[in-house]
């Protein structure tokens, strides 16, 4: 039975470190960094893909036609591949570069990608 | 000719009965053998003058090598196998968490340019097999090599080697054609995803085994699926299609890699990068699988495939659900 108690606390206080672990870095709060730019009539939102993706959230404005881009400089890890399940975006970057994502003109909401393994996400949010 | 009735332990497989009936019967003394898997009994008919107790020795001398005791009352393995599954949890756990720790630490995120030599290619594979791949690619590997020593007791190493070949030769000619298609084709992301989960399933089942929490026979392996492993511990095809179907597997470096390939723009440039690809994961798998052998026929076999039990569940647990957020069922979850 003490056998039993002490695994089962040790279990718990494991779990609890690893979704410490898995839920560190998501930044609830959007970063300061300024990644959104307009050219030329056209909402540009810039994302570095190294390892995950920064800014993991980003404040957009919702609407206007919108590109979403990523650079990548040596990125062999499962950022390098993007996925948005709700506009069916699957694309491979390039592995060294900019690669755009044409989004339309995103309507009022969040919008959530993954890599393609699904353990680096970033989101985006459209607002008015 | 008297008969006796020993009760076994150890046995964990199907394919138990036959062995234990097998290694029985080549000792002249005895007649007839039948065992019986779901009692956990075995029945013999022998001519022999010793007393039961000598018998049960004697037997299990025999069986000894393969894991097998016989003896007149039942033993008390069972409260000791529940004390090994109170350790192999956390210690299953100690593992997951390192793992994860290691994905954040960031140490994995190392630069390599834009030209990609066989060289680098190399070192890209060592990379990724320490990365967030080996939660895919490791995990079936550490679930099946666990199965295969589990199962067949006997070091048949075989299939190992057959899946470790299987897996160089396929990214090398599948990395071959790459080259040679030139073409931004990619491989396709359903395929790769489903073929992810189905993994995990795999996974997650081979650990529920491997635990054996639920009490042998109750719950087996889905016939198909088990017929399938058999396929794969027992003849040459299976292992090496197996080792080849991991090109396909969902893993950032291998799809980073395959582009790679797709604009090396020549069969053999190709084939030598997905070829140093895959050298460049062998040692961290093959370490992975054949110390999962080693770790069997050791005396903590019974800890060594609980703990794989656990790692495996949970790394299952970790790709369908990160599955389903790329399907786009649930939103993400893990962040690392």
């Amino acid at each position: 039975m003490k056998n039993i108690a002490i695994s089962i606390l040790i279990a718990l206080v494991l779990i609890v470190v690893a979704f410490m672990i898995a839920k560190g870095r998501v930044s609830t709060t959007p970063s300061n960094v300024n990644n959104i730019s307009v050219i030329d009539g056209k909402q540009i939102i810039d994302l570095t893909a190294k390892g995950g993706y920064s800014p993991g959230k980003s404040i957009a404005k919702a609407g206007i036609p919108t590109i979403l881009r990523f650079t990548t400089n040596g990125t062999f890890d499962c950022s390098s591949s993007i996925r948005i399940p709700s506009m069916n975006v699957s694309k491979n970057l390039a592995l060294a570069g900019i690669t755009d994502i044409d989004l339309g003109s995103p309507k009022v909401g969040i919008l959530r990608g993954s890599c393609g393994m699904g353990m680096y996400p970033f989101e985006i949010d459209f607002q008015n | 000719m008297k008969k006796y009735t020993f009760h076994v332990s150890g046995t964990h497989c199907t394919s138990c009965k036959i062995l234990i009936e097998d290694i029985l019967k080549e000792q002249d003394f005895i007649k007839s053998v039948r065992v019986d898997l779901k009692k956990e009994i075995v029945e013999i008919e022998t001519d022999s003058d010793k007393s039961s107790e000598e018998l049960a020795q004697i037997l299990t001398s025999k069986t000894k090598v393969n894991g097998y005791t016989l003896s007149i009352e039942k033993t008390i393995e069972e409260k000791k196998n529940d004390d090994v599954i109170w350790k192999a949890i956390p210690l299953g756990l100690v593992f997951v968490v390192l793992f994860f720790l290691l994905q954040k630490s960031g140490i994995l995120n190392l630069s390599f340019g834009s030209t990609i030599t066989p060289m680098t290619s190399f070192i890209i594979g060592i990379v990724a097999s320490l990365s967030s791949c080996l939660a895919v690619v490791g995990g079936l590997i550490l679930s099946l090599s666990a199965k295969i020593a589990e199962d067949d007791s006997g070091k048949n190493k075989k299939p190992l080697v057959l899946f470790h070949t299987g897996r160089l030769f396929g990214f090398a000619v599948l990395g071959g054609i790459l080259g040679l298609l030139g073409k931004e084709i990619g491989i396709s992301f359903i395929f790769s995803t489903i073929l992810g989960l189905f993994a995990s399933v795999v996974m997650f089942l081979l650990g529920i085994n491997l635990l054996g929490i639920l009490k042998k026979n109750i719950f087996t392996l889905p016939s198909n699926i088990f017929s399938f492993f058999r396929k794969v511990e027992h003849t040459t095809l299976a292992p090496i299609i197996v080792g080849i179907g991991t090109f396909f597997l969902p893993c950032g470096f291998t799809q980073a890699i395959q582009i790679t390939a797709l604009s090396s723009g020549s069969f053999m440039s190709g084939l030598l990068i997905m070829f140093s690809f895959a050298l460049g994961t062998l040692p961290v798998l093959a370490l992975l699988s054949f110390s999962s052998v080693s770790f069997a026929h050791s005396k903590y076999a019974p800890l060594f495939f609980k703990v794989a039990g656990v790692v495996v569940i949970v790394l299952a647990l970790f790709n369908f659900i990160n599955s389903l957020v790329v399907i786009g069922l649930i939103p993400p979850i893990f962040n690392f």
